[in-house]
């Protein structure tokens, strides 16, 4: 949390009271990744930055959308934002996020892990000049992206909100205020806590795009013209075998529904699989605070004979005593105990409504599969007595007239003609197979 | 200035690819149009994290009122890359023909800016949503589509659906391409209406699905798959070990309530209606062919998601034990 001396730009104060709390988007991370990206690939000369935009309620601020901005280079030869531009555009942006109605809230830009740099000073300087009074900086560090805290989770960037301070004088000033004289404030960063926040379609895209393999490589030529020609031949095979060859079309279409129901079964097998790693994450994270308790050294409250003071690490207590993760632990235990529903009566009452009214929706689904395969079997077995009981020519008549819901002709067989009559062709080919051919 | 060098070290430039941009490139592939003469050109897209993330989001944000937006990207054999997406200021396309005019300004300066901005690329589509009623191509839909194949190729359109991407967890999208006029009349002389419509197995609401049978055959459906780049993947990871939380403490159930009845009330309505129709004397057997068995499926296509919703809560259940609220057990400690 202390601050890295060696950068002047960096405050030494601790956060206080007025420090705003920040909810960082994934898209924001993924824009800029994207900037990133694309800049470089294509060459483009030049800084990266741009601007964020997100809510602002008092304290807390939110990060939503990010979009990359045209810098130039001012008189000074400083790398400034074309202000026409940047203007113009989050305009264009204002207008299309409108409820809420997001804002400029910060920008972003890269830099190392040591703090914001002299150069950054300008368009920070601007934008809280014109735009909002204490843009909050995003600091990328494209150094960090490859190591190994960035695979474990810490992602490679840094908050910073903006803060004017009196600069620290030499020690034979006063550092009083001298009527008249405007004291000299200097711009510095305090470095802020921020938490990753999604809303539940962002997330549900986020883990889409994560868990998908695609990669960027080009597409090639050869493979997407090939594969186009194969779905083009399989389409027009399975025209000609509707015409002629009925049975070979069932065959394809039955492979086909199997086909399609374990890509309904892979929809469950996914979210579990998404379950199973997030539990997995739960669990790993727990191992990890009972192995960090275990491991400290012991002291006065489990031995009284060892000093009241804080232990020091050991040999075979290697690890530090920290104080505020100590009372971390002890708040989240405390908070599971206050969290349990009072009545837990009432909410196994309704856990287990949800639950039947799951069971209850299953039971109407295989109801109305089942209505479909029995009128499909009554169908099947009119036509199949009325070919018994009256030969050839009857079959061509009888269905001619809509075969199977009739009330008139025959009623041999079993055959449900009061809710569905109709040719519902469920549940196997060789039915359409019948109704393709006298039908 | 350093930085720029440490970014290189970010991107590779094989898998990375499909983020480079040659103008030179795109020119001659648009003077050559090859999609004119083959209206089954284009056989997928290929949709960048971003821009998937964005029109997921948008989606989601106008509720149940459709929202549409522009997607930026190239052209590669047969492929459309969209790289980039943005927002239009319209509401509701499906009653309004026009949207598009008072877009226009919008998108026209969006577009200039962007490439002074250091975005060169062209517009290659366009998407919208419909919010919980299936990735298809509405009548509107395919006559905006036709008009924009005929002045704008290559264009696609791009259908989102926000209800059933949360509903069922995962992302809920097509892409389609309409079919020329004289292409249409030929297929429909050849098989004698026999076009392939793409419903698949999705439910398409009562009220929507005359227009939906209407226009199936004049448009077919690309395959869709994203890209992300190196540092994407890098940051995704990173990413997963902040929500994971919300992974695991989402109520599905809850949250899709009034999704899920929409879609009983709606199965119930066609069912009923099928079963008027099968009373009388019509319905013959060309007609309502499968309309059973779609009914069938469809009871399990809910069945399945609302299953999905109380495995949820079981797992819940079953990891924190004495059914104890499962935000304050998952509270993550920021460890140093």
């Amino acid at each position: 949390m202390a601050a890295d001396t060696d950068n002047p730009l960096l405050s030494t104060s601790r956060a206080s009271d007025t420090t705003p709390t920040v909810q960082l988007h994934p898209l924001v991370l993924l824009t800029i990744s994207d900037s990133i990206t694309r800049h470089t690939l294509r060459q483009q000369s030049g800084p990266i930055a741009g601007a964020i935009l997100g809510l602002q309620n008092g304290q807390e601020i939110t990060m939503e959308v990010a979009f990359q901005a045209k810098l130039r280079q001012n008189a000074e030869g400083e790398v400034v934002l074309d202000d026409e531009w940047f203007a113009k555009r989050l305009e264009d942006f204002r207008d299309v996020h409108k409820q809420p109605q997001l804002d400029l809230v910060g920008w972003f830009t890269l830099g190392p892990a040591s703090g914001p740099q002299p150069h950054h000073l300008p368009i920070h300087t601007r934008i809280s000049e014109v735009y909002t009074e204490s843009p909050i900086l995003f600091l990328f560090h494209p150094s960090n992206a490859q190591s190994e805290a960035t695979a474990a989770g810490k992602l490679p960037l840094t908050l910073y909100e903006s803060l004017y301070e009196t600069t620290t004088s030499g020690p034979d000033d006063k550092a009083m205020d001298i009527d008249g004289a405007t004291q000299t404030k200097a711009l510095k960063f305090r470095e802020l806590v921020y938490s990753v926040e999604t809303g539940e379609a962002e997330m549900i895209s986020v883990d889409f795009v994560a868990r998908g393999g695609g990669n960027a490589t080009a597409v090639e030529g050869t493979k997407a013209a090939a594969g186009a020609k194969a779905a083009e031949s399989s389409k027009a095979e399975e025209e000609k075998a509707k015409k002629g060859k009925a049975k070979a079309k069932a065959k394809e279409e039955a492979i086909d529904e199997t086909a399609v129901l374990t890509g309904d079964d892979e929809e469950i097998l996914s979210t579990l699989t998404a379950k199973i790693n997030a539990i997995r994450m739960l669990s790993r994270r727990l191992i990890l605070l009972r192995k960090y308790l275990a491991s400290l050294p012991p002291s006065y409250l489990s031995d009284p004979t060892l000093p009241l003071t804080t232990p020091e690490p050991t040999q075979t207590h290697p690890l530090p005593l920290s104080h505020p993760v100590l009372r971390s632990i002890s708040a989240t235990l405390s908070r599971t105990s206050i969290l349990t529903p009072p009545e837990t009566s009432l909410f196994t009452l309704e856990q287990q409504q949800s639950a039947s009214d799951v069971q209850l929706i299953a039971l109407l689904s295989s109801i109305t599969s089942s209505v479909g395969a029995a009128k499909e079997l009554g169908r099947k077995s009119y036509l199949v007595e009325s070919g018994k009981h009256n030969g050839k020519r009857s079959i061509f008549s009888g269905s001619g007239a809509g075969g199977g819901y009739d009330m008139g002709p025959g009623g041999g067989g079993a055959y449900f003609d009061t809710v569905m009559g109709g040719a519902g062709g469920s549940g196997g080919g060789l039915a359409r197979g019948f109704s393709d051919r006298f039908g | 200035m350093e930085t720029a060098m440490k970014t290189w070290e970010l991107v590779d430039p094989t898998r990375d690819a499909l983020y480079t941009y040659s103008p030179k490139e795109q020119k001659t592939i648009n003077e050559a149009r090859p999609w004119r003469t083959d209206a089954h050109y284009f056989t997928s897209v290929r949709i960048s994290a971003v821009a998937l993330l964005k029109m997921v989001i948008h989606a989601r944000s106008g509720g149940s009122l459709e929202v549409m937006g522009l997607m930026l990207g190239k052209i590669e054999s047969g492929t459309f890359v969209v790289t980039d997406s943005l927002r239009l200021p319209v509401e509701g396309t499906e009653t309004r023909v026009n949207a598009q005019d008072e877009a226009n300004e919008y998108m026209v300066e969006f577009l200039n800016r962007s490439r002074e901005g250091g975005q060169p690329e062209n517009a290659v589509g366009w998407y919208h949503s419909h919010p919980g009623y299936g990735c298809w191509l509405s009548g509107i839909d395919v006559g905006t589509q036709k008009t924009q194949q005929l002045y704008q190729d290559p264009f696609v359109a791009v259908v989102i659906d926000p209800d059933r991407t949360v509903s069922a967890g995962k992302v809920e999208i097509g892409a389609f391409r309409t079919f020329p006029e004289d292409y249409v009349k030929a297929q429909e002389k050849k098989a004698g209406g026999g076009g392939t419509g793409e419903d698949g197995f999705q439910t398409i609401p009562l009220g929507k699905i005359e227009d939906f049978g209407a226009h199936a055959n004049h448009y077919y459906a690309l395959e869709v798959s994203h890209y992300k780049s190196s540092l994407d993947t890098k940051l995704l990871e990173a990413l997963w070990n902040k929500y994971w939380v919300g992974t695991l403490s989402a109520s599905p159930l809850f949250t899709n309530r009034e999704y899920g009845t929409k879609q009983i009330q709606d199965l119930a309505r066609k069912v009923k209606q099928e079963e008027r129709d099968l009373k009388g004397w019509k319905g013959g057997m060309t007609g309502k062919k499968g309309q059973l068995e779609k009914l069938g499926s469809a009871g399990q296509k809910i069945s399945r998601e609302e299953e999905m919703g109380l495995l949820a809560a079981k797992v819940k259940e079953k990891v924190f034990a004495l059914g104890v609220e499962e935000e304050a057990a998952v509270k993550e400690v920021e460890m140093k």
